[in-house]
């Protein structure tokens, strides 16, 4: 028992090592980071986290890049949800080779992407706005949905269906009333995935936006380069990113297992 | 009472519904994806120089000229570096991802205790933007104040590793810090494998007194061919996409030493102002996307049809 849970402790351990230290800093001043080695914070201060909670280039990064995040996730689930019925419930010709065809699209590299979005959002007024993150990451972010959605409704037999439309159930009601409850964990585990990797997603976001819309990640990169030394800052900037992943992963944790089960993540 | 017409009408509407749901997105993705593939193909036959494309009175800002960026692109050194830096990244990254990934799913799989709560934590990389994970790393192996440092005082003074410093070892790091982030999603996937193998072979094989060892050579790890073959995707295409944790990490240095073709594309494309350029390093990692999704695409296909 013992030597079995040994490399799997390793591992979390090896996961951790990282995380421990960006937390740390993030509690230490600046001279202390650099004046030598610490365990733990000597100093404990909360400075570092005053100053992104005060300064509007530092929290507008987060509200901005929230803002994008869950306009996408919306979108991409809402858009997901008709195609992943229509896919799963109704057999048509080539609907294999689509449904495969349109998994395919999320591995394109997102630089081919960066100038046509570019050029486009220039000339509808787009560019720098939430909504212009939002879309771009639905092209990867909807075939995704639509997959694991998929693989959820395959999973919730045809009679459902047809027992509500014989008790006079109409489609919108019975989906939502019915279906949707029904799926709550593939829409669980789909949303989580949207909003992961819009989350992530830095080469679009950083290319589409200038100020206005302008993500955390681009907002720490680019103090990372010019400021130099605001080491805490930037340890305790990134603390606060994780955070939302660590809030959606808490919430769809036991439905990810079910998607593994399913083979659809 | 239905009359003859309204069952046909429901009828039809089962044939027509899937398709009149699906068209609208299928149509967005059709303008979206391959017109924009198309329009970077286009740019990068052009010496485009400034953003955007056409001028204030809507006259292109840019002319054709063929293959010459990409001429160009493969007697760059820059790129000829990033594409080494590739082949080095890759190679290492979904190795040493699906080792670990099979090693942790193959313990996980033993149903030891705390397994629900294991999975999530191992996955939870995955949620971590790049930038930051990337700096993280960057300070933790930052010899002033990372693991150098720690080591030194506790008292291994003669302790060194400065591999994110030097030309020849910043790439590793990167790998290191690649497999941080994606051997749990691989452990998945392989968990998902594991777990799907038929119970009944393994009691029959162990029956006739095969060892574990033998077990999991001879039965088990074929029978993973498909996740292997998923893994290896995933992999491949994600380390083409490697973008963010380079910028967080070395910013592509130290000199180029780190440079990889998506942040190439990014440093011709918005900060040169060589478009053309820029568009065409774009297409060959697409295109090197493609060599690996069509063969794998078409291998799935035919199996499930």
């Amino acid at each position: 028992m013992r030597k079995r849970s040994l490399i799997p402790i390793l591992y979390i351990l090896f996961l951790m090592l990282p995380i421990y230290w960006l937390v740390a800093m993030s509690f230490k001043t600046t001279q202390e980071i650099l004046g030598g080695f610490s365990l733990f914070p000597q100093t404990f201060t909360l400075e570092n986290y005053r100053v992104i909670f005060t300064d509007p280039s530092w929290y507008w990064g987060y509200i901005n890049s929230i803002i994008y995040v869950s306009l996408n996730t919306v979108i991409s689930v809402c858009v997901a949800l008709p195609a992943a019925y229509a896919f799963s419930r109704y057999r048509f010709l080539g609907d294999k080779q689509l449904f495969f065809w349109l998994l395919t699209n999320r591995m394109a590299p997102a630089a081919v992407f960066a100038l046509p979005f570019f050029q486009l959002y220039s000339s509808v007024g787009l560019f720098d706005t939430h909504l212009a993150v939002a879309l771009a990451h639905c092209l990867f972010n909807i075939p995704l949905a639509v997959w694991i959605l998929e693989g959820f409704m395959g999973g919730v037999p045809k009679e459902l269906d047809e027992t509500a439309y014989v008790d006079g159930y109409s489609f919108p009601r019975f989906f939502v009333t019915i279906f949707l409850p029904t799926i709550k964990a593939g829409v669980g585990v789909a949303a989580f995935f949207c909003f992961m990797f819009s989350w992530v997603e830095l080469l679009l976001a950083k290319t589409l936006t200038a100020v206005e819309a302008k993500p955390i990640a681009a907002t720490m990169t680019k103090t990372a380069s010019s400021a130099g030394y605001e080491l805490g800052l930037l340890a305790a900037a990134g603390t606060l990113t994780i955070i939302p992943g660590a809030i959606v992963i808490y919430f769809v944790r036991n439905y990810i297992a079910k998607g593994f089960a399913l083979g659809r993540v | 009472m239905q009359s003859k017409s309204e069952v046909d009408f429901r009828s039809r509407l089962q044939i027509w519904l899937p398709k009149i749901v699906l068209s609208p997105s299928l149509a967005l993705v059709f303008v979206f994806v391959y017109g924009f593939i198309l329009f970077t193909v286009y740019v990068s036959f052009t010496d485009s120089r400034i953003l955007p494309f056409v001028d204030k009175n809507g006259d292109p800002t840019f002319s054709l000229i063929g293959f010459t960026n990409y001429e160009k692109l493969f007697s760059l050194s820059h790129w000829e570096i990033s594409l080494t830096n590739m082949a080095v990244f890759a190679g290492l990254y979904i190795v040493i991802c699906s080792a670990i990934g099979l090693l942790l799913a193959i313990f996980l799989d033993q149903k030891i205790r705390g397994e629900g709560l294991l999975r999530p934590l191992y996955l939870y990389p995955m949620a971590l933007s790049f930038i930051v994970t990337g700096t993280a790393w960057k300070w933790f192996l930052d010899p002033a104040i990372g693991l150098e440092n720690i080591m030194q005082s506790w008292g291994w003074v003669s302790f060194s590793f400065d591999w994110i410093k030097s030309r020849d070892f910043a790439i590793y790091t990167v790998v290191l810090a690649a497999v941080w982030q994606s051997s749990g999603f691989v452990m998945a996937m392989f968990l998902a494998g594991l777990r799907g193998i038929d119970n009944e072979i393994l009691k029959a094989a162990q029956m006739d007194g095969a060892s574990n060892w033998n077990l999991y050579r001879r039965i088990i790890i074929p029978q993973l061919r498909p996740a292997f073959l998923s893994a290896f995707v995933i992999l491949a295409h994600l380390a083409i996409k490697t973008f963010d944790l380079v910028i967080a990490m070395t910013g592509g240095g130290p000199g180029r030493a780190t440079e990889l073709p998506a942040t190439f594309m990014y440093s011709y494309t918005f900060s040169r102002n060589q478009m053309g350029i820029g568009a065409a390093s774009a297409v060959i990692m697409l295109m090197t996307i493609a060599a690996i999704m069509i063969p794998y695409l078409y291998s799935e296909l035919k199996e499930k049809t």
